[in-house]
């Protein structure tokens, strides 16, 4: 979990006190804090595309991840590790949205992703086939009936509920497709649409469309009867339709009546959260206890996890590699230092393989488990043990080829130079001597899932003494943090 | 890429059945023999490079439709093509013909350039049997040659453990991807074997510490040397993940040195031929750029995204006249990038020894959908380019009035897509037949190598 030192301590001391599940329900019933980070002024800006400090098209990229990051790095610790959760779990590419009045559909995506980050997930669901980004990602905006576009049916069952061995057919795919026809964005009043139940706005279009009626955009809805799973849902007339909207619903009511989809889910979260061997069995009875007792509330079925003897086993401990954003909460919490400038938070964050504007594909971005993994590459790690410099030295060539939009942006808003050495050194342990105590507590605070060994830690004391004629104190010191958080065990949570 | 279906477990992987076996492989090429370089800089600087075959594989991910690249404008399938495809049909005036009453799309003008000088080969109905139609499922199938359940290695990766089964790999790299990622295609038992590196310019240890208080003639190399010896300590306790983090930064440290060495002696960082500016484009240059240079690699890949074109692939005005839609431009950008660096392997006397080949995880649907885009399918045509190979078309055009009916609206697979793989082993790398069976695991009766390379 992304906590402070502080914080680990804190959750910690209850545990002793009362009991591993007093520290769990400590975390999971937290508050969320959302209205902590509201959308910034300029999120339904006419043209994305222009304004901002440098007048660069950049800006919207950056000062977006700039918002979405503060959060990784502010809100509520688990609330913020499930908005990343889902942001992954359905992912939408801002490149169409990039432009005119559209990017404001990126905001709502996230804004989805967040709301129901510690809420229902069926909920989620629900609401992302409204979802207007995810109505350009997977062209639902353009899948009418007669002319289907299969993209989103697919996806809803493969990634985002059932999982590729759920149990469904390539005709189920096309009904589910069907089903979903008729749901639209309209570029030009982007304020009325997409049609959002949780908004309780009640714009539905008419039958036959009304050519003066705001319903001119989005009439093509597949009425047909449709059979999904085995089970047949009869077709409905186009009149009927003050009382039938589509049929929607009763396939998402389908999908998760069905036992895949809890399975699924819960395969997905324990790897996430834990380990990338789940044991099956152990699986198969999280998710049918998620369905049939919880009906898709994430609180109790993070507790479930939580709580579960399987999670506390050694073989699970601190095997988890960071992802990009994971380690670049935990090097910026464990220098104790504020998120640098947007573009630089962009730039940063796009090294380490985390875009948040740009997701790999609509699976998302690689999961942080196995060997082999993307995350923790040759040139991935570089990009890590470069990072901490930023902060560590005031080093002005931090940035290999960095491009010239990159360069101004720093002169314009240069790094904070918020970092103090003494919140990882106290002032009373600088010096030669204490070598040993200063290396004993940044081990503790910066990697006490794999500390180093007494080995490393007597070649670490020798390497300072030898060259602490060279260097003055300061500079050794935070060339030695900087080193730590490069070293391998930094990059294990 | 994600993989969703088939975890990449440790218990899954060849190499750590044991804890013994994953520390033979993770070390072999990295921290235990002490890892070779990536370049062989002697003939780097003299510019004329190694001998061996080299092979450049590009993935157009998405799922490239094949029934609108290699176009059957007039065969017994045209009447079909044209009645499936009402407005993405392309029509005997725009493609641009390769005999047959088969013709390119359009905009693979250097494509049709290498066709007429007897470089290029089309392999038509590659697939594989009962295709499933998931992006992820297909690509991890495509790269680990294999349609089992669960994809632990790839079929470069088994590959390069077979070319660095003694000591001949020296620890040097056999494979570098131009990808931001590393893919299931290079994975294999020794899981350093390969380089993933999208940007040599990035590929770069910080050690500038630009302190106004660093000495005068300060050795600038201390972080470098400080990680790179904790590194090789040993730590607190063998953990498997930890271990394989360990051997990462190891190949991370030296690599960066070795790429460092590269931009100095050959200038590397400037660019090389005609390249379009595309990502592609840019990942082709840097590969060309590390074979003039005399990289020790054998084997390259690269990605070209973009290709999942179910909506606006292509698009007419109202008179009909087609308008540039997303395929033409992807399409446009393949060729150019293809074509720029078959100049260039030519102009660095580099082509004979070079062949290229591009495939997609699937090809798409033969009716379009409502959107004037496609939906995802099976079977398709890939290519292959080169200086040294059989050019003509192999395989079969599918039947499409058939296939529609028998293949839910998708291609049969005429060709299994492993065939390729043992023909550019076999008679590529000259792998023998019998450990291209331990590699690729069909036999060769049902699966016998094709003729764009010769016996």
């Amino acid at each position: 979990m992304w906590s402070s030192a502080v914080d680990r301590a804190q959750v910690y001391e209850l545990g002793k006190k009362e009991g591993v599940e007093a520290a769990v329900s400590f975390i999971v019933d937290g508050q969320d804090n959302w209205d902590e980070f509201p959308f910034p002024e300029w999120w339904d800006g006419q043209d994305i595309s222009s304004g901002g400090p440098t007048g660069s098209p950049n800006d919207s990229e950056d000062r977006f991840t700039a918002w979405y990051a503060n959060q990784l790095l502010n809100a509520n610790p688990l609330g913020a590790k499930l908005f990343k959760f889902f942001v992954d779990h359905a992912p939408v590419d801002s490149r169409p949205l990039l432009h005119q009045n559209k990017f404001i559909y990126f905001f709502e995506h996230f804004d989805l992703c967040r709301r129901h980050a510690l809420g229902n997930f069926r909920d989620f669901i629900s609401e992302l086939t409204w979802d207007g980004a995810m109505m350009w990602m997977l062209d639902m905006r353009s899948s009418s009936r007669g002319r289907l576009n299969e993209n989103f049916g697919r996806e809803l069952l493969e990634l985002f509920t059932m999982g590729v061995e759920g149990g469904y057919t390539e005709e189920d795919v096309i009904a589910v497709s069907r089903a979903f026809t008729g749901r639209k964005t309209d570029t030009q009043h982007p304020q009325d649409w997409p049609y959002k139940p949780y908004l309780n706005q009640e714009v539905w279009p008419t039958w036959p469309p009304d050519p003066e009626g705001p319903s001119t955009y989005y009439y093509y809805i597949d009425t047909l009867e449709k059979t999904f799973l085995g089970q047949t849902l009869s077709g409905f007339s186009p009149d009927d339709q003050d009382t039938r909207k589509d049929h929607g619903e009763e396939i998402i009511e389908m999908i998760f009546n069905h036992p895949a989809c809890g399975h699924y889910l819960s395969w997905k979260l324990w790897r996430y959260f834990v380990s990338p061997n789940p044991p099956m069995e152990m699986i198969k009875d999280l998710g049918d206890r998620w369905r049939e007792v919880h009906h898709y509330e994430m609180r109790p079925l993070l507790k479930d996890i939580f709580t579960s003897a399987a999670f506390y086993d050694d073989s699970v401990i601190g095997n988890q590699i960071k992802d990009g954003a994971d380690y670049f909460v935990s090097c910026l919490k464990s220098l104790g230092v504020k998120a640098p400038s947007p573009t630089l938070t962009f730039v940063l964050l796009d090294r380490l393989g985390y875009n948040p504007m740009y997701p790999p594909s609509i699976a998302g971005w690689p999961e942080p488990v196995g060997v082999g993994n993307a995350w923790i590459g040759p040139e991935k790690l570089l990009a890590r043990a470069n990072m901490p410099l930023l902060w560590t030295q005031e080093t002005k060539q931090f940035l290999p080829a960095a491009n010239d939009y990159t360069k101004r942006s720093i002169v314009h808003e240069p790094v904070p130079s918020d970092f103090d050495l003494h919140e990882l050194v106290p002032r009373h342990l600088m010096g030669r001597e204490n070598i040993g105590l200063v290396i004993d507590e940044l081990n503790q605070r910066l990697m006490p899932m794999h500390l180093i060994s007494s080995e490393q830690r007597q070649l670490l004391i020798e390497l300072y003494e030898r060259d602490y004629r060279l260097l003055d104190d300061q500079t050794l010191l935070r060339e030695l943090i900087r080193m730590m958080i490069a070293l391998p065990e930094f990059q294990l949570q | 890429m994600v993989n969703t279906s088939n975890p990449e477990t440790f218990d899954e992987h060849p190499s750590c059945c044991s804890r013994r076996g994953f520390l033979n492989g993770v070390m072999g090429a990295g921290l235990a023999s002490g890892l070779g370089s990536l370049f062989d800089l002697a003939s780097a600087q003299e510019g004329s490079g190694q001998e061996g075959p080299i092979f450049v594989l590009i993935h157009q991910a998405g799922g490239n439709d094949s029934l609108n690249t290699v176009v059957p404008y007039d065969t017994d399938q045209s009447e079909f093509y044209y009645t499936a495809r009402p407005n993405l049909g392309l029509h005997h005036s725009e493609v641009l013909p390769l005999g047959d009453g088969i013709g390119l799309h359009p905009s693979l003008v250097q494509l049709k350039n290498l066709w007429d000088s007897g470089e290029l080969a089309i392999v038509n109905g590659v697939g594989y049997e009962n295709p499933q139609l998931s992006h992820f499922k297909n690509i991890d199938i495509w790269a680990s040659g294999s349609t089992e359940a669960l994809a632990e290695s790839g079929w470069l990766g088994r590959f390069f453990d077979h070319q660095c089964s003694g000591d001949e790999c020296d620890g040097s790299f056999v494979g570098i991807e131009a990808v931001e990622r590393s893919s299931l295609n290079f994975r294999g038992k020794n899981l350093l074997s390969s380089l993933t590196m999208k940007s040599p310019a990035l590929f770069k240890f910080q050690s500038d510490l630009g302190s106004s208080l660093v000495p005068e003639g300060f050795d600038d190399a201390l972080s470098m040397t400080w990680l790179r010896e904790m590194n090789q300590r040993q730590p607190a306790d063998h953990h498997l993940v930890l271990d394989y983090v360990r051997a990462s930064l190891d190949v991370a440290l030296q690599g960066a040195s070795s790429v460092e060495k590269m931009l100095e002696a050959s200038d590397l960082s400037r660019p090389v031929g005609d390249f379009p500016n595309s990502a592609i484009g840019g990942d082709l240059s840097n590969i060309a750029s590390y074979i003039n240079g005399g990289a020790t690699a054998s084997t390259y890949f690269a990605v070209q995204g973009g290709y999942d074109t179910h909506h606006n692939q292509y698009v007419t005005d109202s008179a009909g006249r087609p308008l540039r839609g997303r395929h033409s431009v992807l399409l446009a950008d393949f060729d150019e990038a293809i074509g720029a660096f078959a100049r260039e392997m030519k102009r660095q006397g580099q082509w004979h020894r070079v062949l290229l080949m591009s495939y997609s995880e699937f090809s798409r649907k033969i009716p379009e959908n409502g959107n004037h885009g496609t939906d995802h399918g099976a079977a398709g045509s890939i290519f292959l380019a080169g200086g040294a190979l059989e050019s003509g078309f192999f395989g079969e055009m599918p039947k499409l009035i058939e296939d529609q009916r028998i293949m839910n609206h998708s291609m049969a697979p005429v060709v299994d897509f492993r065939q390729v793989y043992r023909t550019v082993l076999e008679r590529w790398f000259h792998i023998p037949s019998q450990s291209v069976e331990s590699i690729l695991r069909i036999p060769e009766q049902s699966h016998p190598s094709l003729g764009f390379l010769k016996a």
